[in-house]
C-alpha cells in the first residue's frame, strides 16, 4: 500500500487506464445533462440538443485524456501548480479547437443557405469559459483528495511506528538495573548488556514496515533473552525449534517475534517462583510462514491488559504490511499459552 | 540500623545489598526471593527497615507488606521498583516510602534514614487503587495470622472454611487451624469467588466442596474433601448452596 503511494506522487489519475476512461465519459456525460438543462431554461428541452451537447463534451472530454495520457510521463514530473495549469491548458486548447471545427464544419453545411454565418462567433469563448472553470474545479478536486490520502497515509505511518516503538519501560528500567547490578561485580557481562540493548534499541528506531530476514530477528531475540536471563536466572528457559528452516531467506517485518517472547516471559515466566520454559517455533507451510511462542502457564493468571495490547500492536502490523492473509492466533492449552503468528512467506 | 533485602532478581538483590552496606550503621540481616521469604525472614531476624521489591512471583511486595504490619514490631517498609506507573502514583500521593530501580545510593541513604513506619490505612488504599488499575484481583494469596509461633503465613488456595466464634474468625487447612482478627463480611467480600457462605458463622471454599448431605438431627451438613469435620448447612442458605452445586 504505502509503496505504491510513493512511487507515483503525483496527484492526477492516470489517464490511460480503463478506469479513469470510464469516469472521464461519466463526468463528461453529467456535465452534457447540467448544460442540456440550463439551456432548458432559454429554450425548449430536446433531445437532439442533448445529443449534441453530449458528442461535443465527449469529444473535448476523451480527446483531452487521450493527449494527457500520451504526456503522462512529462506531466508527472511537473510540480503541482504546473501540472493544474498544464492540464486546465490542454483543456482549453481542444475545447477551443473543436469549437472552432465545429463552426467551421457548420460553416461549409449553411454557407449556401445563410449569408450572415459568421465562423468567429460569441459561442466558441463560452465553450472555452466553461471549460476552464469545469477544469479548474476538477484539479482542485483531485487536490483535495491526493491531501486526504496523504494525511491518512501519515496517520498509518505514524501509527505504525508508535506500535513498533512501544518498547517496554519496565525492560528499559530493568536492564538499567541490571547493568548497574552487574558493572561491578561483572563488567564484561555488563558491557555486553549495553551492546545488546543498543541492537534492541536501534531495531525498533528502524523505519516502520521495516522486513529483515528471519535471522536476524532471531539474532535480536536472542540477546533479548540473554538479557532477561540475566535478571531472571535459572527461572528461566528457553527452548528453539527451528529445524529446517532457512532463516536467511525467510523474512520477517521486525520486532514481531521479540513482543512476543517478552510477552511471555512477563506474563507466564516471572510470576512463577519456580520459573518455567519458553518454546520458540518457527516453520514455513504452504508458503505461509507460521511463528509461535509459548510459555507455562501461572496457576492464577488473568488475561493482561498488556498482554493484549502487545497482540493487537502486532496484529495491525501484520496487516498493514499482508492485509488478511496474515493472521494472529492465541490460545490457552491446558498448561500453556501460545501465541501464533501466520503470514505469506512471500508478499504479493 | 538492620536492614532486609528482598527482590526476586538475584543481581537486584545483590546490588541492594552491596549499597545498603557501604552506608554507615548498616546491616544487610538478611536477603528474601519473594513476598513469603521476606515475611518468615523479617520474623526470624527482626528488621527495622525492610526494602521491598513490588513484582515478585507468589507473593507481591504489597501482599508481603500487608502481612508484615500483621507482626509484632512491624518494620519500616520501603517498596521499590523498576516501573510500576499505577503503584508509584499510589505511593506518591499516599505518602508511602519507594525507591525506584537502578537505585541511586543517595536516595538509598535519605530513604532509610527518615524510613517511617507504614500504617494499614496507607496500604490498604494503594493496594484497592493499584488493583483497580491494573484489572488484576486484588485478593491476597495468603492470609496471616500471629500465633504463639509468630505469624503464619495460610495459603488461601488451601483453606477449607472459615468458620466465626465470638470475636475471632477461624481458618481451617490441612495443617491445622489459626485465628484471625477479621470478619467474616470482610473475608467474604475478598473472596467471594472462592468461598461461599453456607450458615451466618461459615465461609467454605468452593474448590474443596464434595457434596451436601441431610444429618440425622434433620438439618444439612456438607463435606469437605480431605476433611472430617462436617459444618452446618443454615435453612436459609439450602437453596443457593444447591444452586451452586448444580453449576460445579
Amino acid at each position: 500500500m504505502q509503496r505504491q503511494a510513493n512511487e507515483g506522487e503525483t496527484f492526477l489519475p492516470d489517464f490511460c487506464a480503463g478506469q479513469s476512461v470510464l469516469v472521464v465519459v461519466v463526468g463528461a456525460e453529467l456535465l452534457a445533462i447540467v448544460l442540456t438543462l440550463v439551456g432548458g431554461l432559454y429554450d425548449d428541452l430536446s433531445v437532439a440538443r442533448f445529443a449534441r451537447v453530449s458528442l461535443f463534451v465527449q469529444w473535448v472530454a476523451l480527446s483531452s485524456a487521450g493527449v494527457l495520457c500520451l504526456l503522462k510521463h512529462w506531466v508527472s514530473a511537473l510540480p503541482r501548480a504546473w501540472a493544474s495549469t498544464l492540464v486546465v491548458a490542454v483543456v482549453v486548447l481542444a475545447t477551443f479547437v473543436f469549437s472552432l471545427a465545429w463552426r467551421l464544419a457548420l460553416a461549409w453545411v449553411v454557407a449556401t443557405t445563410d449569408p450572415d454565418y459568421a465562423v468567429w462567433d460569441q459561442r466558441i469563448w463560452v465553450h472555452v469559459a466553461i471549460a476552464a472553470v469545469i477544469t479548474g474545479v476538477m484539479m482542485r478536486y483531485f487536490y483535495v483528495q491526493e491531501q486526504l490520502k496523504r494525511q491518512e497515509r501519515a496517520e498509518l505511518n505514524s501509527r505504525i511506528q508508535a506500535l513498533q516503538s512501544r518498547i517496554r519501560p519496565h525492560f528499559l528500567f530493568n536492564s538499567m538495573n541490571i547493568i548497574a547490578s552487574l558493572i561491578a561485580v561483572d563488567p564484561d557481562t555488563a558491557e555486553q548488556v549495553v551492546e545488546d540493548m543498543s541492537r534492541l534499541f536501534r531495531a525498533s528506531l528502524k523505519e516502520a514496515g521495516h522486513e529483515v530476514p528471519l535471522a536476524d530477528e532471531l539474532d535480536l531475540c536472542r540477546r533479548y533473552i540473554h538479557i532477561e536471563q540475566l535478571r531472571l536466572g535459572d527461572r528461566l528457559q528457553v527452548e528453539w525449534h527451528l529445524e529446517g528452516l532457512d532463516q536467511h531467506a525467510v523474512t520477517v517485518p521486525l520486532l514481531t517475534l521479540q513482543p512476543l517472547l517478552e510477552n511471555a516471559i512477563y506474563h507466564g515466566i516471572q510470576p512463577l517462583s519456580r520459573g518455567g520454559t519458553v518454546q520458540v517455533r518457527a516453520e514455513v507451510r504452504d508458503n505461509m510462514v507460521r511463528l509461535s511462542v509459548s510459555n507455562a502457564l501461572p496457576e492464577q493468571h488473568t488475561q493482561h491488559g498488556g498482554n493484549r495490547m502487545a497482540l493487537e500492536n502486532i496484529r495491525h502490523r501484520l496487516t498493514a504490511l499482508y492485509g488478511q492473509r496474515a493472521r494472529i492466533n492465541a490460545r490457552e492449552l491446558d498448561d500453556c499459552y501460545e501465541v501464533e503468528i501466520v503470514y505469506p512467506a512471500w508478499r504479493g | 540500623m538492620r536492614v532486609l533485602v528482598c527482590d526476586d532478581e538475584q543481581l537486584a538483590r545483590g546490588r541492594v545489598k552491596r549499597l545498603a552496606e557501604e552506608i554507615e550503621g548498616v546491616t544487610v540481616v538478611a536477603e528474601a526471593a519473594d513476598g513469603r521469604e521476606a515475611v518468615s525472614e523479617a520474623q526470624r531476624t527482626q528488621p527495622e527497615v525492610v526494602l521491598l521489591d513490588i513484582r515478585m512471583p507468589d507473593m507481591d511486595g504489597l501482599e508481603a507488606a500487608s502481612h508484615l504490619l500483621n507482626t509484632e514490631r512491624p518494620p519500616a517498609v520501603i517498596f521499590c521498583t523498576a516501573f510500576d506507573e499505577h503503584a508509584l502514583q499510589a505511593f506518591k500521593v499516599h505518602a508511602v516510602d519507594y525507591l525506584l530501580k537502578p537505585i541511586n545510593r543517595d536516595d538509598l541513604a535519605a530513604a532509610l534514614e527518615r524510613a517511617g513506619s507504614l500504617n494499614r490505612v496507607q496500604l490498604e488504599t494503594v493496594k484497592e487503587e493499584v488493583g483497580l488499575d491494573e484489572e488484576s484481583s486484588n485478593q491476597r494469596q495468603h492470609i496471616s495470622a500471629r500465633t504463639h509461633k509468630g505469624l503464619e503465613l495460610v495459603p488461601v488456595n488451601e483453606i477449607r472454611y472459615f468458620q466465626a466464634d465470638q470475636k475471632y474468625v477461624t481458618v481451617r487447612w490441612p495443617e491445622g487451624e489459626v485465628l484471625i482478627d477479621e470478619t467474616l463480611k470482610e473475608l467474604e467480600d475478598e473472596f467471594g469467588d472462592r468461598f461461599v457462605r453456607i450458615h451466618r458463622n461459615a465461609l467454605v471454599a468452593l474448590d474443596y466442596l464434595e457434596g451436601m448431605e441431610l444429618a440425622e438431627q434433620g438439618h444439612y451438613q456438607v463435606r469437605l474433601r480431605g476433611l472430617d469435620d462436617r459444618l452446618t448447612v443454615s435453612r436459609r442458605h439450602v437453596p443457593g448452596l444447591r444452586k451452586v452445586m448444580q453449576r460445579m
